[in-house]
C-alpha cells in the first residue's frame, strides 16, 4: 500500500514537472445550458437568528456554552475535543503528515484565523445571506469576516486570470442540476485551511459546493479536491434554516485585531 | 457527550449560521481554573474581531492601573444585549480569569453593572 502511495505521489510529481499544459484548464468547469434557469430558490437570510439567551428577572443574561458545563472559560479548550472527536478528516498523502501532526500540536499562532486573516472557502461554510438572480448568486457573509462571493450562473467560463489568482475565496461558476446548485470554485491561494485541526491545502485545490433545500432548510455540503489528498475529502453537511422574520438583517461586521500573540506562555493547542 | 452535541446544536441554532471557532485555547494566555473580580470604570470600548475589548482603570494602592478585559465574541455580547448597558465612564464590577504572564489583561467571565444586571457566560460550581 505504502509503495502505491509512493508511486502515486511520484507518478503526480513526474506528471506536473513535465508537462506544459497548465495543470487546471481553465475552460472545464462551465456552466451548463439550464444554468441560467434556477430551479431552487436561494434568495434570503439563513440562520442568523437574533434571538438571544432569555432575561432574568433582574435583567441579568447568561449563556450556557456548548462546553462540558457551561462555562465561558471551558468554551476554547473543549471546542478542540470536539473537533478532534470528527471521525470525518481529510486524508493526506504521506510527505505531508509531519506538517499536519507539528500544526495539530502547537500550531495555534500558525491558523491564519488567529492572524485575522480570511477563512476562506470552504472553512466559511455556508453564507449568512445569499441574493438570487438569473445570472449570479451574491453569497454575503459575517462574523468573524465580513465576505462576500459572487456565483456566476450564466454559463460563462472563468478567464485563466481568475484561474490562476491567489484568492481566498476562490472564483466560482454555478450550474443548477434539478434541484441543486452545484458550484465549482478554483483559483485559490494555499494560504486558508480546511479546519481547525491544522488541515492545510494547496493552491491547485478545487472546491465543489453543493445547495439545496428542503422546505425551509438549505443544505451545503462542499467536496475538496486537492493534489495534496490521497482522495476527496467531503466535507460534513452543514444545515441552516430560512429566517422569516421580515426585519431580519445583517449585523455590522467589525474588523479584526489580533492582540493576544504576545500575552500566551505557550503554544500548545486546546 | 450527546448532552453536549445538543448543547452545540442549541447554541449554533441560537447563534445562527455565524462561524462558531476557537480564536486560540483560552487556556495558553489565560488561568481559566482561577476566577477573580475587578471593580473599574470604564473607559473605552473596542468592537473588534475577534473579541471586543473593555477598558477600565482600576483603582488600587499605589494608584490606578489600566486594564485590558478581553469580551465574549462580538455575536455574544448582541445578544446578551449587553452593549446597552456599557457607557463609558461608568463602574462595572468584572469577573475575570487573570492572565499567566501577570499583565493586566483579564479574560472575561461576567460583567455586572451599577444596577446588578450580570451578563455574561455560566460561571463553573467552585470556581471562586
Amino acid at each position: 500500500m505504502y509503495r502505491l502511495i509512493i508511486g502515486v505521489v511520484a507518478l503526480t510529481a513526474f506528471t506536473a514537472c513535465s508537462t506544459e499544459e497548465p495543470l487546471v484548464d481553465p475552460n472545464s468547469e462551465t456552466s451548463t445550458e439550464s444554468s441560467s434557469e434556477a430551479q431552487v430558490e436561494l434568495g434570503g437570510i439563513w440562520g442568523y437568528s437574533h434571538l438571544g439567551p432569555p432575561v432574568g428577572q433582574d435583567g441579568s443574561v447568561l449563556i450556557n456554552f456548548p462546553m462540558r458545563d457551561g462555562s465561558v472559560n471551558n468554551f476554547e479548550r473543549d471546542f478542540a475535543v470536539l473537533e478532534r472527536a470528527d471521525e470525518n478528516m481529510p486524508k493526506y498523502r504521506p510527505e505531508h503528515w509531519e506538517k499536519i501532526r507539528r500544526l495539530d500540536f502547537d500550531g495555534v499562532t500558525d491558523d491564519p484565523i488567529f492572524n485575522c486573516r480570511p477563512s476562506g472557502v470552504p472553512r466559511m461554510g455556508p453564507p449568512q445571506k445569499i441574493v438570487q438572480t438569473d445570472e449570479e448568486l451574491v453569497f454575503l457573509y459575517t462574523g468573524r469576516a465580513l465576505a462576500y462571493r459572487v456565483i456566476h450562473t450564466d454559463g460563462r467560463k472563468l478567464s485563466e486570470a481568475q484561474t490562476y489568482d491567489f484568492s481566498w475565496y476562490g472564483y466560482s461558476l454555478g450550474r443548477y442540476e434539478d434541484d441543486k446548485l452545484v458550484i465549482t470554485s478554483r483559483g485559490f491561494n494555499d494560504q486558508s485551511w480546511l479546519g481547525w485541526p491544522g488541515w492545510v491545502h494547496s493552491a491547485d485545490m478545487v472546491v465543489t459546493e453543493e445547495m439545496w433545500r428542503e422546505g425551509d432548510a438549505l443544505h451545503w455540503q462542499a467536496t475538496v479536491d486537492d493534489p495534496m489528498l490521497l482522495e476527496p475529502w467531503v466535507m460534513n453537511k452543514r444545515t441552516l434554516k430560512l429566517n422569516t422574520d421580515p426585519t431580519a438583517f445583517l449585523w455590522e461586521t467589525p474588523p479584526c485585531e489580533e492582540l493576544d500573540r504576545e500575552h500566551m506562555v505557550e503554544d500548545t493547542r486546546g | 457527550m450527546k448532552s453536549t452535541r445538543l448543547a452545540a446544536l442549541f447554541f449554533c441554532l441560537l447563534f445562527g449560521s455565524l462561524q462558531i471557532s476557537a480564536h486560540h485555547a483560552a487556556q495558553a494566555q489565560f488561568d481559566v481554573e482561577k476566577i477573580e473580580v475587578l471593580s473599574g470604570k470604564l473607559t473605552k470600548i473596542e468592537m473588534i474581531n475577534p473579541h471586543p475589548q473593555l477598558y477600565f482603570t482600576v483603582a488600587g494602592d499605589e494608584g490606578e492601573v489600566a486594564w485590558r478585559v478581553e469580551a465574549p465574541a462580538i455575536a455574544a455580547l448582541r445578544r446578551m444585549g449587553i452593549l446597552r448597558s456599557l457607557r463609558v465612564g461608568q463602574t462595572y464590577k468584572v469577573d475575570y480569569f487573570p492572565s499567566r504572564d501577570g499583565s493586566p489583561i483579564a479574560l472575561m467571565g461576567a460583567i455586572t453593572d451599577s444596577e446588578g444586571r450580570r451578563f455574561g457566560g455560566t460561571l463553573p460550581p467552585g470556581v471562586y
